[in-house]
């Protein structure tokens, strides 16, 4: 591109040839004009060359400023600007060059609109895909809101019962980490893809975490059982991948107390006899040494199925144990084999008698 | 200040035929635009320049839609005023 610039007096002698004129009259010709424009623009007027333009004036408002030297303020004052707009003619012959190029409308993610070189038409379509969004999200939101809670639950439950498992943490953090991201990531409306992939995440770690909980803590687990799967409290142990605790029951079980496990008070007469006779026909199950990171509670929970029935193994191994809070380390410990009733893990009545026990030896 | 009011102006200042003026003025303009469009700069003494500048492309987004538009770049006129016609606009009282 020729990029010269020509003076007044180029153009004068260009017209001149053109016009055939002498150039004297040409010169003439070209200061009455430019001299028009200015007067017009001195006397605040508009003035519009035909083929050409406009030129008018445009007010710029007084600003501040800084003098960068001394760091002054000053006011720079305000002043007319002559402002030339081409004619529509002259405005496509100057960009000819770009004159093929378009606006083009950049896809986003969903890929779904034409390209357009008027991106004012479809303005209603991306509006209503906008507020969409908006309400996916704050459904999204909602949801998210309402889970951590289950998460802290199940986080507490597992410290109260001192069975912290690391890979159980270690989800519960993730999982919040990333319902961190979610929150992020919700800045950005148009994202709603990503917004899904992260939900997804979201959940599989969810459930990971509670199929954790569920296979390695067991009061988690029977609750589920129970309570979720509706499944018979007694037969869970059955399934369960560790010890077999019906195995270390005592035969004497009656058949009513097995079947109906949850109705107490017809029992309660069965389990006072149970209870009293429990040092008869007493047959040890299994004889078990006391490691360091074991205790008779966690025996009881072992073969019994809850940490409160330790209070039957004390019993049968008093003469070793002096103290039911303090067991040495390496003591054997006899697990005798109870009557179902009395660990029956559904009836209230038998945590009650074992708590009253348990009060009883710790005096 | 319209076409026919400037060649007016013009045809008085010269004493000339408006007609001539007329087609002096379609030639004056024409060699404007002939050379404005070469991308060639005219520089008006005491008057101003008058020059094609390119403006880039650029990416647009529309406030409400959140529609991104990629504006091709283009070239355009521009005029700045010479200092001598700034000054004397200076004198030129606001509103």
């Amino acid at each position: 591109m020729n990029k010269d610039k020509i003076s007044a007096q180029e153009v004068i002698d260009a017209l001149a040839a053109k016009a055939d004129i002498t150039k004297v009259l040409a010169d003439e010709f070209f200061k009455a004009f430019i001299s028009s424009i200015e007067d017009a623009l001195l006397a605040n007027d508009v003035v519009k060359v035909k083929d050409l333009g406009t030129f008018k004036l445009n007010w710029i408002a007084p600003r501040k400023s800084v003098n960068v030297q001394t760091g002054e303020d000053i006011v720079i004052d305000g002043y007319y600007k002559v402002i030339f707009s081409p004619d529509k003619e002259l405005k496509e012959l100057v960009n000819k060059p770009f004159a093929h190029l378009e606006t083009v409308v950049l896809d986003d993610s969903e890929g779904d609109k034409e390209q357009d070189s008027r991106p004012v038409a479809d303005e209603p379509v991306p509006l209503a895909s906008l507020t969409e969004q908006a309400v996916e999200i704050k459904d999204l939101l909602s949801e998210i809101k309402s889970m951590p809670s289950d998460g802290e639950e199940e986080k507490q439950q597992t410290i109260v019962e001192k069975k912290v498992n690391k890979d159980n943490m270690s989800t519960d953090k993730k999982v919040e980490s990333k319902k961190a991201n979610v929150g992020n990531s919700d800045n950005e409306p148009k994202r709603k893809g990503r917004v899904w992939v992260w939900f997804l995440l979201f959940l599989v770690l969810l459930f990971g975490g509670v199929y954790v909980l569920y296979s390695y803590n067991k009061p988690v687990r029977r609750w589920i059982d129970v309570k979720v799967l509706g499944r018979n409290p007694h037969s869970y142990n059955i399934n369960s991948p560790r010890v077999d605790i019906d195995q270390f029951l005592s035969t004497k079980t009656t058949p009513a107390a097995s079947t109906a496990p949850t109705v107490q008070a017809g029992n309660m007469s069965q389990f006072e006899e149970a209870f009293n006779k429990r040092f008869d026909n007493l047959e040890i199950a299994a004889v078990e040494e006391l490691g360091e990171k074991s205790s008779i509670a966690r025996l009881a929970d072992k073969y019994y199925g809850a940490p409160q029935f330790w209070v039957y193994i004390y019993e049968i191994n008093k003469d070793k144990i002096p103290d039911p809070d303090v067991v040495a380390v390496g003591t054997e410990i006899k697990i005798p084999m109870m009557d179902h009733i009395l660990v029956d893990l559904n009836s209230e009545y038998a945590f009650q008698r074992a708590d009253e026990l348990a009060t009883l030896y710790k005096k | 200040m319209n076409h026919k009011e400037l060649t007016n102006s013009i045809a008085a200042k010269l004493d000339m035929p408006k007609a001539e003026v007329e087609k002096l003025l379609g030639d004056t303009v024409s060699i404007f635009v002939e050379h404005l469009s070469a991308g060639t700069t005219i520089g008006l003494q005491g008057f101003g320049n008058m020059e094609v500048k390119k403006k880039e492309e650029r990416i647009s987004v529309h406030p409400a839609t959140q529609v991104r538009t990629l504006v091709p770049p283009k070239l355009v006129v521009s005029f700045k005023q010479s200092n001598i016609l700034k000054d004397k606009l200076k004198e030129l009282p606001h509103e």
